[in-house]
């Protein structure tokens, strides 16, 4: 089992630079045919890497592989795999690949020189309830992620139809409606997981006695209050467009922030 | 006595096209289905031309055939287009070309991969060569030889579209603007679009969109005739251009064309109209001279504001880009021709290979024969069976080599050597005797 895992791990960043580069060449070359089935299929055989490796690791420890911020990443770059194969199945946004699949080839490269050099967490976290906290967590996260990385997207051909700048990369997005509704729709998707994540958390830290409030918290709050924001006004003020796309990367950069604020400071 | 391949067909195009003759001429050309029809017929009977397609549009009318002695086929067909049509035969060979052998294939391959066309990279020529071909092939026009060009055209055409974006981007003025209002509101089905002004160029604009599935129009004018004029071809509903402003903000798409000396649509206008769209995307297109939306308007959040000068830059860029991605695509004809002479070479070493083969299976069913007379019929199906097997493994060497020496042009010296060793010849002068 170790040597398969420790194959699993040298191969994964591999894969998923194999995927970007397929990816890249969607975006950037003609042959649109050719190297669509080819991203097709690296993007498969990454994801059942991925999937393998995280089942080998839970296999090994006896325990869903969720609890040191190695596994943490590791899983939330399989999650925003899994997002980005949902929006390229259900919204034909293949050619996007390449920026929507960079942020997990990135936290998968990461999370693997993370894996195993962390200390465990406090038995007070090892509750069912944390896991379901912790996935519904990194969902909302990969949601975001998705969202933010469609609204720079829209930021950018809005950019280039303002300016008229009639480019390579002007040809190949998808249009500005298209992309501010897929933004909407996945911040909003990713407000929904996070709220079911933070009442899920709240519930479990009262039950188990557990309290404080740390910066980490106080930044999740924000966050969620930015997202929240933004989908009332597009719905009630109609902010769309550029406005709210900007709103979603400020979120997501609250988000970024909140997360580099470290883990939970709750004391028993 | 030494084996000859029976003199090849060559294949040949012979026709005039948007390069090299003028339109009356070209007009004088053209064949309809019936006359095609006709003329295939007349052309084949007195068998000068083996195969052939006809292939006649606007644009170019070619005939492409299978001929032993092209030269013959060029008078041939020459004077009987000219007996049939208004033309004589000195304006086709003045105005006209004749093609034979690769260029002719490499001809028949750069029309098929629209780089021949008129306008470059507009594949609706290969859906007619399609069509051309498939009138041929239906009336047993074509065969063997022209059956597997025209396949290979078909395989180079996809090639073309799929390896390269020869075929993107709008190079018309008005589809330029239905291109960006696709870039700025995805599927224009549903959408509602406002023609401000009843002149050519918005008209010409409507029939774009309307192509494009737009079907609620609004058409504005100063005085109502022309207006219902259009609004009655679109399906739309017409209204007075003093209206505008109050229903400007139920269109998604504005064109503007009218031939006002003064500004007619203001920064105030749409952020009037603006109010009503609760956030969703102005797409105006000014295309009159001078102009009729304030330049201030591209300034508003959620519009996006285009001038004819932005749609020519537009039309300019992709006919670059265009021109650019024809390089690659002759690269793709180049390969696909040079894939067809190699085919097409092959092929004088085919009636060695035949001889071979009929020769050697000839020995086997003898042997056969001679083992399985007076023996139960298992026996007789098993060693048929080892023959035929036998025989496949000792001819698929010399078979294999001999194809390879035809396709890099050794073929006559190969069917040489192949006679002297194997004694096909005389093989065949004693069964022959």
């Amino acid at each position: 089992m170790e040597i398969f895992i420790a194959l699993l791990k040298g191969l994964l960043p591999v894969a998923y630079l194999i995927c970007l580069w397929f990816y890249g060449q969607l975006f950037f070359s003609a042959d649109e045919t050719k190297q669509s089935r080819w991203a097709k299929l690296s993007v498969a055989i990454a994801v059942c890497m991925h999937t393998a490796l995280l089942f080998s690791l839970a296999a090994q420890y006896h325990r869903c592989p969720l609890w040191t911020q190695g596994e943490a990443l590791l899983f939330l770059a399989w999650m925003l795999a899994i997002v980005h194969l949902l929006s390229e199945w259900s919204a034909d946004t293949r050619r996007l690949g390449f920026f929507t699949l960079g942020p997990a080839a990135f936290c998968a490269t990461v999370a693997l020189s993370f894996l195993g050099k962390e200390l465990m967490l406090d038995a007070q976290y090892r509750s069912s309830w944390f896991i379901f906290h912790i996935v519904a967590s990194l969902a909302a996260y990969a949601a975001f992620s998705l969202a933010a990385v469609l609204a720079a997207l829209y930021l950018t051909l809005h950019r280039k139809l303002k300016l008229k700048t009639f480019d390579l990369t002007f040809r190949k997005l998808p249009p500005l409606d298209k992309l501010d509704k897929l933004s909407a729709m996945w911040s909003f998707l990713g407000t929904l997981l996070m709220l079911a994540s933070t009442v899920i958390g709240v519930w479990w830290v009262r039950r188990d006695g557990l309290h404080g409030m740390s910066p980490r918290e106080i930044g999740i709050f924000v966050v969620l209050a930015i997202f929240l924001f933004t989908a009332a006004a597009r719905r009630t003020l109609g902010w769309r467009g550029r406005r709210h796309a900007i709103w979603i990367l400020a979120g997501f950069a609250a988000l970024v922030l909140a997360n580099l604020a470290g883990l939970h400071g709750f004391h028993f | 006595m030494i084996l000859n391949a029976p003199s090849q067909p060559q294949v040949f195009v012979l026709g005039a096209n948007h390069l090299t003759a003028s339109v009356s001429l070209r007009d004088r050309l053209l064949l309809d289905e019936k006359s095609i029809q006709e003329f295939a017929e007349t052309l084949l009977k007195d068998g000068v031309v083996k195969e052939l397609s006809i292939l006649s549009t606007c644009n170019r009318s070619e005939i492409y055939g299978m001929a032993e002695d092209p030269k013959a086929a060029r008078t041939h067909i020459e004077n009987a287009w000219a007996a049939r049509r208004n033309v004589s035969e000195d304006e086709i060979r003045t105005h006209g070309y004749f093609l034979s052998e690769t260029e002719a294939i490499r001809h028949l391959f750069r029309v098929m991969g629209s780089l021949d066309s008129m306008v470059l990279g507009e594949m609706q020529i290969l859906g007619q060569v399609k069509d051309s071909y498939q009138l041929a092939s239906q009336n047993g026009w074509t065969d063997f030889y022209l059956n597997h060009i025209f396949q290979s055209g078909f395989h180079t055409g996809k090639r073309i579209h799929s390896e390269t974006t020869i075929h993107e981007g709008a190079v018309s003025i008005s589809y330029a603007a239905v291109e960006l209002a696709r870039k700025v509101l995805g599927d224009l089905r549903g959408r509602v679009v406002g023609v401000v002004g009843a002149g050519e160029m918005g008209e010409l604009a409507a029939q774009h969109l309307h192509k494009a599935g737009a079907r609620s129009f609004l058409f504005f004018n100063r005085s109502m005739g022309p207006a219902e004029r259009m609004a009655a071809a679109f399906g739309g509903e017409s209204r007075l251009l003093s209206e505008l402003q109050e229903h400007m903000g139920q269109c998604d798409i504005v064109i503007s064309a009218t031939g006002a000396p003064d500004i007619v649509i203001t920064r105030e206008h749409v952020q009037g109209a603006l109010r009503h769209r609760h956030g969703r995307p102005l797409f105006l297109v000014d295309i009159a001279a001078p102009r009729d939306i304030d330049p201030l308007v591209g300034e508003i959040e959620n519009t996006f504001l285009f001038t004819i000068d932005d749609l020519k830059n537009a039309v300019s860029g992709n006919l670059e880009l265009r021109r650019q991605e024809a390089h690659k695509a002759e690269a793709i004809v180049e390969e696909e021709a040079a894939r067809i002479e190699s085919w097409s070479r092959a092929l004088g070493v085919v009636p060695v290979l035949r001889t071979l083969r009929e020769k050697y299976q000839a020995i086997t069913d003898r042997e056969i024969e001679k083992w399985a007379a007076g023996q139960p019929p298992e026996l007789r199906t098993h060693l048929e069976s080892l023959g035929r097997g036998l025989l496949n493994k000792f001819l698929h060497a010399p078979t294999t080599r001999l194809k390879q020496l035809g396709e890099q042009g050794d073929g006559s010296r190969a069917s040489y050597y192949a006679d002297l060793l194997f004694a096909l010849a005389r093989e065949e002068k004693q069964h022959g005797d």
